[in-house]
């Protein structure tokens, strides 16, 4: 072939150009520490990172929502056992009572005690996490438990002994639910109806009927059907204690599950997306001596012609 | 021997030796050589002075030696050549490569233009970056709807939340409008490239005519001819042409089998803004006729066809601006479909004097409905703008007064967050994977025009480098040729000297002896 001045030279343009573009390319990698710069880079590549980033998006979002799920059971089992040491209280002064032939006057403060821990009763009820009464079901924001002017206890306004009321029902099906991962909710509150009980066996109502029973001198026979009644109470709280205990360690694994895979996937989308710097800054090491060479290399070419030997 | 000068015809003509014979022939054969070589020189510097001219075809000198007759023999029949004489310049090209390089340029044109506009469009739909894009505005809006599932009472996780949603409207507004911009601008290209068409229509058209004229008189019209040439190169570029020479030298060239140029007649074309923008429904789009008649141009190739792609390709093997367009808008209007009809059904949490509302959309929605929800107009309703307790989070009726306020009421809410996982959303199937798919296939269109390109660019290079091999100047072989010009110029005044010494001897040294 034939070949001109006009040749060496543009092909030496256009190989000095390929080189700059490897060497703007390593380098935009190196300065960026993105192997992906542009959707065009690496189209599939591009899937794997935009789905270890939807990923992890999901993941933060469970994680925030299990992290909440958690606070609200620990202070829920908090309040779930102090309402079991109350009943337990009010059981072992109960049995005291039944039992032994008290004086008036220790019957009288025993009384006062069983009066002490209903009212605990009604402030662990009412207890709150973070301004958020926990007990109310949807009602966060009001005392869910109330005790009316006739000394009656009223659930969101509702009377509690009244257990056949649909409204009553209706709001023990409102316990506040999370969803804590995908297709996964819990409730993660405990309503009211669910952990005093409702109708004449409620917590409260059995103690305030234990006050009065006491306050009336009731009989010791009287006074012992109270016991089961108080059995009955603790029972469903300690059921309350352990299903609590569940769902916590439920949400603990679910969270080591979302940690775990938010490093499986901030691997996958740092081995796609994020460049190997030993490797890039090699490359463009490599790019910029073949650049300089060429340089060299082509400075001498075009140089040299056969006016250098004429005279 | 009478009459030793020669006549004026005798110095000028091209003419043959009519009767001279002897020793004042080679005297004109030395001449000639003279000419012969001081033409060569001549050229010589013409290649050189354009060696890096654009579209210069190297040319050479076409010299014929001369034939004598009969009245130039010597006695005894001998017969002797009249010496050499330039009867003409050609250029050295290959009309064969010419022709594919003009078939190649359209398409180089047509994916270069391409890949270039499909990287500034990645820049913009740039979903690469961590932060600033679609999909993190989106995810922020998920991350928000979560919130307000564990919180719904709560007025900062309401506003967090009413924040990304803008910001996700926002993003969606600034794709639209940044992409309209875009359709826009290549409208204007196209009007543009027909301008530019036009003037090299009638550019070429007029070098026809100057160098039918100037052929006429048997010359060759060497630079005209590169200078059209040069023009049928950038003509090429823009759209895909078909020329041809007639044996008389008339050019013509066509463009999808209609004739544009024939020999010094124009039709020139016109950009009439009779059509919409697809999808966009901008005005002034341009259709490209044939002026002066209701006849639209058929192409398909060059620069021309790479902006109409842009401008007018709305399907996944034909990606341009209003397919992108019409992705984002099924988007917007299914996330305000979508969401309008599970927030519709929630309850407001009441502020000021008013009550709890339900049937309170999230979006906004135009009109004329959901179908005129464009990525332009995506926005949050007025209700929502206005007050963040108008997010409907509650699944019942809100009442501050009651006892049971249901004030952290979240089915709504979760119900609204349930919508971010779903994979079974009327036509998007799910929010995440349908941004993912339409982003990629814009990376793939952009990869796959950047590889087009590239090859094109090969097969290019190639053709141009061969075109060079054969047209291009080399300033090795002009100098060589110059050496050897001066060799036979100097050579053929050797040859005057020495006839001239014969005639001094024969003139003025002979028939004198004894003198």
């Amino acid at each position: 072939m034939r070949i001109t001045n006009n040749m060496m030279m543009r092909e030496y343009l256009g190989n000095l150009n390929t080189n700059l573009t490897n060497m703007t390319d390593y380098q935009q990698k190196v300065a960026t520490g993105k192997s992906i710069n542009s959707l065009s880079d690496d189209p599939i590549g591009l899937i794997s990172v935009m789905n270890c980033n939807a990923k992890l998006g999901k993941n933060a979002e469970y994680e925030s929502t299990v992290d909440s799920a958690l606070a609200w059971l620990e202070q829920t089992d908090t309040s779930v056992y102090q309402l079991n040491q109350v009943l337990q209280s009010s059981y072992e002064t109960l049995v005291e009572v039944a039992n032994g032939d008290l004086s008036e006057s220790d019957k009288s403060s025993a009384a006062e005690y069983i009066a002490q821990l209903r009212d605990q009763v009604l402030t662990i009820a009412n207890g709150q996490n973070s301004n958020n009464y926990m007990f109310g079901g949807y009602n966060v924001d009001n005392k869910p438990f109330t005790v009316d002017s006739n000394g009656d206890i009223l659930y969101n306004g509702l009377d509690l002994t009244d257990e056949t009321n649909p409204d009553l029902i209706k709001a023990d099906s409102q316990a506040i639910t999370y969803q804590i991962g995908s297709g996964i909710t819990m409730e993660v509150s405990i309503t009211g109806t669910e952990l005093l009980g409702t109708g004449d066996t409620n917590a409260y109502t059995v103690l305030d009927n234990l006050y009065n029973a006491l306050t009336s001198d009731a009989s010791a026979e009287e006074l012992g059907g109270y016991i089961s009644s108080l059995q009955n109470c603790q029972s469903n709280v300690l059921s309350i204690e352990s299903k609590v205990g569940g769902m916590v360690n439920q949400l603990e694994l679910l969270k080591n599950r979302y940690e775990d895979e938010d490093l499986t996937y901030k691997e996958l989308k740092s081995n796609v997306g994020n460049v190997d710097i030993a490797e890039a800054y090699t490359n463009y090491v490599m790019a910029d001596t073949v650049y300089n060479a060429a340089l060299k290399v082509g400075t001498q070419i075009i140089q040299a012609s056969i006016l250098d030997y004429l005279k | 021997m009478k009459n030793l000068r020669p006549t004026a015809a005798w110095w000028t003509g091209r003419c043959r030796v009519t009767s001279m014979a002897g020793i004042f022939y080679g005297l004109e054969i030395a001449r000639r050589g003279l000419a012969v070589s001081q033409s060569a020189i001549t050229l010589t510097g013409n290649n050189v002075a354009n060696a890096n001219t654009e579209g210069y075809t190297r040319q050479r000198l076409v010299v014929e030696s001369i034939y004598s007759d009969a009245t130039s023999r010597f006695s005894g029949g001998v017969q002797i050549g009249g010496g050499a004489e330039v009867t003409g310049i050609e250029q050295i090209r290959s009309a064969y490569i010419d022709k594919q390089l003009r078939g190649q340029y359209s398409t180089l044109g047509q994916w270069n233009t391409r890949s270039e506009e499909m990287e500034f469009i990645e820049s913009i739909l740039d979903e690469t970056a961590d932060t600033g894009t679609l999909s993190a505005a989106l995810s922020d809006f998920y991350e928000g709807l979560s919130n307000l599932t564990t919180q719904p009472d709560s007025e900062e996780v309401r506003t967090n939340l009413q924040q990304n949603a803008i910001k996700l409207c926002e993003k969606m507004n600034y794709y639209y409008s940044q992409l309209v911009d875009l359709q826009d601008s290549y409208n204007d290209s196209m009007s543009a490239t027909v301008d530019n068409i036009n003037d090299l229509l009638t550019g070429i058209a007029n070098y026809n005519e100057e160098i039918y004229a100037y052929e006429a008189g048997g010359q060759q019209a060497n630079e005209l001819r590169d200078r059209r040439n040069t023009m049928l190169d950038e003509l090429s570029q823009l759209v895909d042409i078909t020329y041809s020479e007639d044996s008389d030298g008339k050019l013509s060239v066509s463009v999808g089998g209609t004739t544009l140029v024939s020999h010094t007649d124009v039709t020139c074309l016109s950009a009439v803004a009779d059509q919409t923008g697809e999808v966009s429904g901008q005005p002034d789009y341009y259709s490209i006729y044939l002026e002066g008649t209701s006849t639209e141009l058929t192409y398909s190739s060059g620069e021309l066809q790479a902006y109409r792609d842009l401008r007018d390709g709305n399907s996944v093997d034909d990606i341009g601006v209003p397919y992108l367009l019409s992705n984002l808008n099924t988007l917007a209007q299914s996330l305000a479909k979508e969401f309008n009809a599970v927030h519709e059904k929630g309850y407001t949490i009441p502020y000021g004097s008013g009550t709890s509302e339900t049937g309170v959309d999230f979006f906004e929605v135009p009109a004329g409905g959901y179908d005129d929800v464009t990525a332009g107009n995506l926005s949050l309703s007025d209700e929502v703008l206005e007050n963040v307790y108008n997010i409907a989070a509650s699944g019942l009726t809100v009442d501050l007064n009651a006892s049971d306020t249901q004030k952290g009421n979240n089915e709504i809410a979760l119900e609204l967050y349930a919508l971010t996982s779903s994979t079974t959303l009327d036509t998007v199937g799910n929010y995440e994977s349908y941004l993912k798919s339409f982003v990629v296939q814009v990376g793939i269109s952009s990869a796959s025009a950047q590889d087009t390109a590239d090859s094109q660019t090969t097969i290019v290079d190639n053709l141009e480098t061969r075109k060079e091999s054969i047209s291009g100047v080399s300033i090795d072989e002009e100098m060589i040729n110059l050496i050897s010009y001066q060799y036979a110029y100097s050579a053929a005044s050797r040859v005057l000297s020495a006839i001239d010494e014969a005639l001094d001897k024969l003139i003025n040294g002979t028939g004198r002896v004894g003198l």
